[in-house]
């Protein structure tokens, strides 16, 4: 089996799995000595690795993952938020982020339209149950949030956070990513989000070709000249 | 059909950014408050239509098309074609729109798409009538909505006025009996009188915005929309929205939106010569 | 069948059909995707004469709640023609034949679709006819499949649909409005082309045992050649960008 730099799969594609190789990555099927794609996916291999990267595909909330919810519903004790996912969340007194919280009425904490960058704990119910109790957790009231597809948040992140800390330090302002598609900028600067945003259409275009991040850089530092932003 | 409990706010922080760059000059996609997205008009795009047209601003998209049939006058003006004018959106154009009957929202769609029409007047009905009080000529112009993001009202305006304007009918002749015979290969063009320009603008604050975005309408105060006509005169207006609106900030909005017309009025035209010079040779 | 067939000329004296085309020839096809912007996955489908929209939306909260599946997705499927997409004015209110025509869809797309992944929500397709001219629930079965994996809906398969018959004794494949309705037979195919498995299956006319698999071999022909037309929409995109790319890198 030859190396390759990379090749787009189709669903129903299939690929034979030599002996001694091994498939990591979402949306496929094993199926005996066939690995079958089920969304449009980028394969490539390395040593004997074969890696699956799906360049489509739809938020499935993962217990332990850090996701950006607007609230839509609020009650007394429990408010629910659109997670950019099948399932809605909902956040109950207990994942609330402070000590006395038998005296929390939701309803003065949230109002329809808050933002906030929550874990997901696991399930209660049809919904995916929330928390805001940990580091960076909380309600986000300033900054703005721009939408990616969630399964280009692993590119916009990077290897070991390569690219996110470069776009970090080059526009110096705080990101928080969620893993269901949104991406939160602590930055009122329109200017700013407005790279971010170029940014992100391009990651989104052109997650499959390599070299990202240098292109990525590129634009970011092309832009920030355009601005008289001396690095 | 649009169920508003499913259309959830947008964020606070969009809102927020909204209003933020509202109050420095600019809208959140980078226009200038007076400034319309790009327009595409698409004509001829269904052959089996008399007329088609399909337009976008920005990212809504609207399909218009034009079809006649042979029926009978309304009683109070015997001597007059029929114009039918239907809106639906269709599911296609956002997750909170549900397929169905049309709704309280399409049928506004239509009546204001229809007053535009009706009153400028685009057609000469006068000229569709077939046996004076017993056969005219009824015209459907049916619009749908493909992708909604804001001002439906234009898109939808451009759309069936586009259709209109390049639509060809078959002549007609009575013949004995009152019968009437139907000549496929003389074509000829619809009876045109005045062409209408609609200008849909919101307020929010005190600001006023041409062409807004669906964003732009879900934080408005106030939509308006203004038809005119070639000979600079007003032919239509429509208010909705939620709030009031300040005297002195609709006449500000109704000079804006006759300023807007014109340059709308020139793309529209365009459009239209391009699509005929091409459907001559 | 009807007293003008014999009348009406479907195959002239070269053996061509009303449109030009040879016996064994589907109609020029154009697919594109992503075409919507609001759909989490739309495809555009010109087959001759046919014009045929798709949105899908989901998976997604199902409303109301009482209709969901409790281990699968519901796949929800529309089939809806414009006022102005036949040569008579349709009438605005759904016909019965577009609520069958719904369910066929539906039933031809469904074993496709990995709806166990997403147990309590609903995957909306909804396909709209612009422009008709003959097989349009089999364009809409192609262009819905296309725009399913343009919204990243886990598939097994794409699944691809033609229709062939037989019109003044010969075997003809994806057939026009004229054919459809003077031909003496109709059968209508979907299949999930590498899995080979048949998704769907309608006849009207009359056909010998014999017959019936010679046309179904044609109908098979057509979805493959549709097959590969829907997988170069599928690319398009990403290797357009691709050239994009390195051509820039070679400017610099």
């Amino acid at each position: 089996m030859k190396t390759s730099k990379g090749a787009i799969f189709l669903p129903g594609d299939s690929l034979p799995i030599p002996p001694g190789y091994k498939v990591i990555g979402s949306f496929s099927e094993v199926r005996g000595k066939h690995v079958i794609c089920t969304t449009i996916t980028l394969v490539s291999i390395k040593g004997t690795t074969i890696k699956l990267v799906p360049l489509k595909g739809v938020y499935i909330p993962n217990v332990g993952d850090k996701v950006i919810g607007i609230a839509k519903h609020i009650s007394v004790d429990h408010c629910i938020f659109d997670i950019n996912s099948p399932y809605p969340a909902i956040l109950q007194i207990n994942g609330f982020p402070t000590k006395s919280q038998s005296r929390i009425d939701m309803r003065e904490q949230f109002t329809v339209g808050t933002v906030i960058y929550g874990e997901v704990k696991g399930k209660f119910g049809p919904y995916i149950s929330l928390t805001l109790q940990g580091p960076e957790l909380g309600i986000l009231s300033k900054g703005f949030v721009l939408e990616i597809s969630p399964v280009k948040i692993p590119r916009f992140v990077g290897k070991r956070g390569s690219m996110i800390n470069m776009i970090k330090d080059m526009l110096k302002c705080n990101i928080l990513v969620g893993m269901n598609g949104r991406v939160w900028i602590e930055s009122d600067e329109y200017e700013i989000i407005k790279i971010i945003r170029e940014v992100i259409d391009k990651i989104e275009r052109e997650s499959h070709v390599s070299g990202l991040t240098d292109r990525v850089k590129n634009l970011i530092a092309a832009r920030l000249k355009e601005l008289g932003v001396s690095k | 059909m649009i169920s508003p409990s499913d259309m959830y706010g947008m964020s606070f922080l969009k809102r927020r950014a909204m209003l933020k760059l509202l109050a420095k000059g600019t809208r959140l996609d980078g226009r200038e408050f007076h400034e319309y997205r790009p327009v595409k008009i698409n004509i001829g795009v269904v052959e089996k239509a008399s007329g088609s047209a399909e337009v976008s601003i920005g990212n809504t998209v609207v399909i218009a098309g034009v079809k006649w049939d042979i029926g009978e006058p309304f009683p109070d003006t015997p001597d007059e074609g029929v114009l039918v004018t239907m809106a639906e959106f269709l599911p296609t154009s956002a997750s909170f729109i549900e397929p169905g009957p049309p709704d309280e929202h399409a049928i506004e769609l239509a009546r204001v798409t229809d007053r535009g029409i009706r009153h400028a007047p685009l057609i000469d009905l006068k000229k569709l009538c077939l046996i004076p009080g017993k056969k005219v000529l009824t015209v459907f112009v049916d619009i749908y909505s493909e992708n909604y993001d804001g001002n439906l009202f234009d898109a939808a305006s451009r759309a069936a006025v586009a259709s209109i304007l390049t639509c060809k009918i078959p002549s007609f002749k009575v013949g004995e009996d009152e019968n009437i015979e139907v000549d496929e290969e003389q074509l000829k063009p619809m009876p045109i009188v005045k062409v209408p320009i609609s200008v849909t603008l919101v307020n929010i604050g005190d600001y006023i915005l041409v062409d807004p975005t669906f964003e732009e309408e879900q934080v408005s105060d106030v939509r308006l929309t203004f038809t005119f006509t070639e000979d600079d005169k007003i032919c239509a207006i429509q208010k909705g929205g939620p709030g009031g609106i300040s005297e002195d900030l609709l006449m500000e909005a109704v000079d804006i939106a006759f300023k807007v017309s014109k340059e709308q009025r020139k793309l529209l035209m365009g459009a239209v010569k391009n699509a005929q010079k091409e459907n001559d040779t | 069948m009807s007293e003008e067939c014999g009348e009406v000329k479907l195959i002239d004296e070269q053996g061509l059909r009303t449109d030009g085309r040879k016996p064994d020839e589907i109609r020029k096809t154009i697919m594109k995707v992503g075409v919507l912007k609001n759909a989490d996955g739309s495809s555009y489908l010109e087959q001759g004469r046919n014009k045929i929209l798709v949105a899908v939306y989901g998976p997604e909260e199902l409303h109301p709640k009482h209709l969901a599946l409790p281990d699968k997705a519901l796949l929800q499927c529309r089939y809806h023609m414009l006022t102005f997409s036949t040569d008579e004015r349709r009438s605005p209110a759904p016909s019965r034949r577009d609520i069958e025509l719904s369910k066929v869809i539906k039933s031809a797309l469904e074993p496709a679709i990995l709806l166990e992944k997403f147990p309590m929500t609903t995957i909306r397709v909804l396909v709209e006819v612009i422009q008709s001219d003959g097989g349009t629930r089999c364009a809409g079965i192609t262009a819905a499949s296309i725009a399913l994996a343009n919204a990243g809906i886990p598939m097994r398969d794409l699944v691809v649909a033609c229709a062939a018959g037989k019109v003044d004794g010969q075997y003809i494949v994806d057939l026009n409005a004229d054919e459809d309705k003077l031909g003496e037979a109709d059968l209508v195919v979907a299949i999930m082309p590498q899995r080979k498995l048949v998704t769907l299956i309608q006849m009207d006319g009359s056909l010998t045992l014999d017959e019936f698999k010679k046309v179904f071999e044609l109908a098979k022909k057509g979805c493959y050649e549709l097959y590969n037309i829907q997988r170069k929409a599928l690319l398009e995109h990403y290797e357009k960008v691709a050239k994009e790319v390195s051509q820039d890198d070679i400017s610099k």
